[in-house]
């Protein structure tokens, strides 16, 4: 309750693409991996961690493999410098040595490729805190704008082709006021981004999926 | 008269240990918040590659087995004392274990006879480890990168060719973590360049045959080496 009450106001906007529609089954896996360049991934883990959660909490007709143990097991096949950057790359990377038997072996059809962060783009005012014998306190308003832009594609591996892409645009402004006491107000834009892109791709990946 | 004497100076040789002592505290907190000392340690994974069926030796040298990098504080960071010698032969051992059908450890790059059972002999070297910092380049990213140079020996030790290459690695800095997102961009650099070498490695092949013929190239002519 504090927490909705502290929340200052998030815009976003979802954008969903379905090329064809998904083949699901119980045994039937998923892997979210974020896109990796030159040698790290602007995605934040914490993206990441709360796409999978919500994924999790969702009633899905598939499971969600672990991003670190797919890569490991396919090590060195999707780091930054050997990743596939297009579905038309895939008939190649399933064609060396292993890899299709060891993604068949781990039961994974689908890979949920995630892109994007969540930037600070503006931000103003001031505040002055001081502290003596009697206490202390902080006068004064800080503001910042923040853009969550997040852009996820799922490909399938087993026909080596795009399914769809889900992308989000979040934006809001935080707020900082402090008469003595200074009181946060959050634009929480990565959440608002990650529950309306964990919200599309259930749509891939559950029951009432359409085309 | 003496037991006042003596009195006054022991208290002022308590004063003088208190304050010395302080000072040490003072120091050692200093000190403490401003070095961090980093012993990067994690598990690789094993390479899903076909095998080369070739035997190979490998020799990690001391340069390599205790590799320490170290960089004083500066404006923008603070010490850095960061051993990542074990760390690279537990890489190294993870990578040429499934790419070639016998790996045999060696102590010496030279051997007295060219009897050792090995097709060529390995041998990693770390050329240079750089770390930017958050304060270096004004982003949010802990960078790293590491040279390296991948040098071909015969089995009685004789130099045939070098590979020079690198892997970058990046982490996103948190707050009062500074450690765990140097340790999370090592590791990545070590992964981005695991991956280029065996690709390169498994890449060709008939690569040991073309060692092989090179080896005889060197020896034709010799000012050939480094090239």
């Amino acid at each position: 309750m504090l927490v909705l009450l502290l929340s200052a106001c998030t815009t976003s906007r979802i954008d969903v693409a379905r090329h064809v529609s998904t083949d699901l089954s119980r045994d039937t896996g998923i892997v979210l991996l974020a896109r990796k360049k030159v040698g790290g991934q602007r995605t934040e883990e914490g993206f990441m961690e709360c796409l999978n959660n919500a994924l999790a909490k969702m009633q899905l007709l598939v499971q969600i493999y672990p991003e670190q143990d797919f890569l490991d097991k396919l090590f060195p096949w999707f780091e930054s410098r050997t990743a596939p950057a297009t579905p038309g790359e895939l008939p190649a990377l399933l064609s060396r040595p292993g890899v299709r038997e060891k993604i068949t072996e781990i039961g994974v059809r689908y890979i949920v490729w995630v892109d994007g962060s969540s930037e600070r783009v503006d931000s103003g005012g001031g505040m002055s805190c001081a502290v003596g014998p009697g206490g202390g306190g902080c006068f004064g308003f800080v503001w910042w704008d923040t853009a969550s832009v997040y852009e996820t594609n799922i490909w399938d591996l087993q026909n080596a082709r795009s399914v769809g892409a889900v992308s989000a645009d979040a934006s809001g402004m935080s707020y900082l006021p402090a008469l003595l006491v200074p009181v946060p107000l959050i634009a929480r834009t990565q959440n608002a981004a990650c529950k309306g892109v964990a919200e599309q791709l259930r749509g891939f990946f559950s029951e009432d999926r359409s085309l | 008269m003496r037991i006042t004497r003596t009195a006054r100076g022991e208290a002022a040789s308590f004063r003088g240990i208190s304050a010395r002592f302080l000072a040490l505290c003072a120091l050692t907190v200093a000190v403490c918040a401003c070095s961090t000392h980093l012993h990067v340690d994690s598990a690789f994974p094993r390479p899903l590659v076909a095998n080369l069926p070739i035997n190979v030796g490998v020799y990690y040298d001391e340069s390599l087995r205790q590799y320490t990098f170290e960089k004083e504080a500066d404006a923008n960071s603070q010490t850095w004392n960061i051993k990542i010698g074990p760390a690279h032969v537990q890489l190294f051992d993870q990578l040429f274990q499934p790419i070639f059908e016998n790996l045999i450890h060696i102590d010496s790059l030279r051997s007295a006879s060219a009897a050792r059972p090995v097709s060529v002999v390995i041998k990693p070297s770390i050329d240079k480890y750089t770390l930017h910092t958050p304060g270096d380049t004004a982003t949010k990213f802990y960078a790293v990168e590491i040279r390296y140079t991948l040098a071909f020996y015969s089995a009685s030790g004789d130099f045939i060719k070098h590979w020079s290459y690198s892997g970058q690695g990046r982490s996103r800095s948190e707050l009062f973590s500074a450690d765990e997102s140097v340790q999370k961009a090592t590791v990545a650099a070590m992964r981005d360049a695991a991956a280029w070498l065996v690709i390169e490695l498994t890449k060709h092949p008939g690569f040991h045959t073309r060692l092989q013929a090179q080896q005889s190239d060197n020896a034709n002519d010799p000012e050939d080496h480094d090239s």
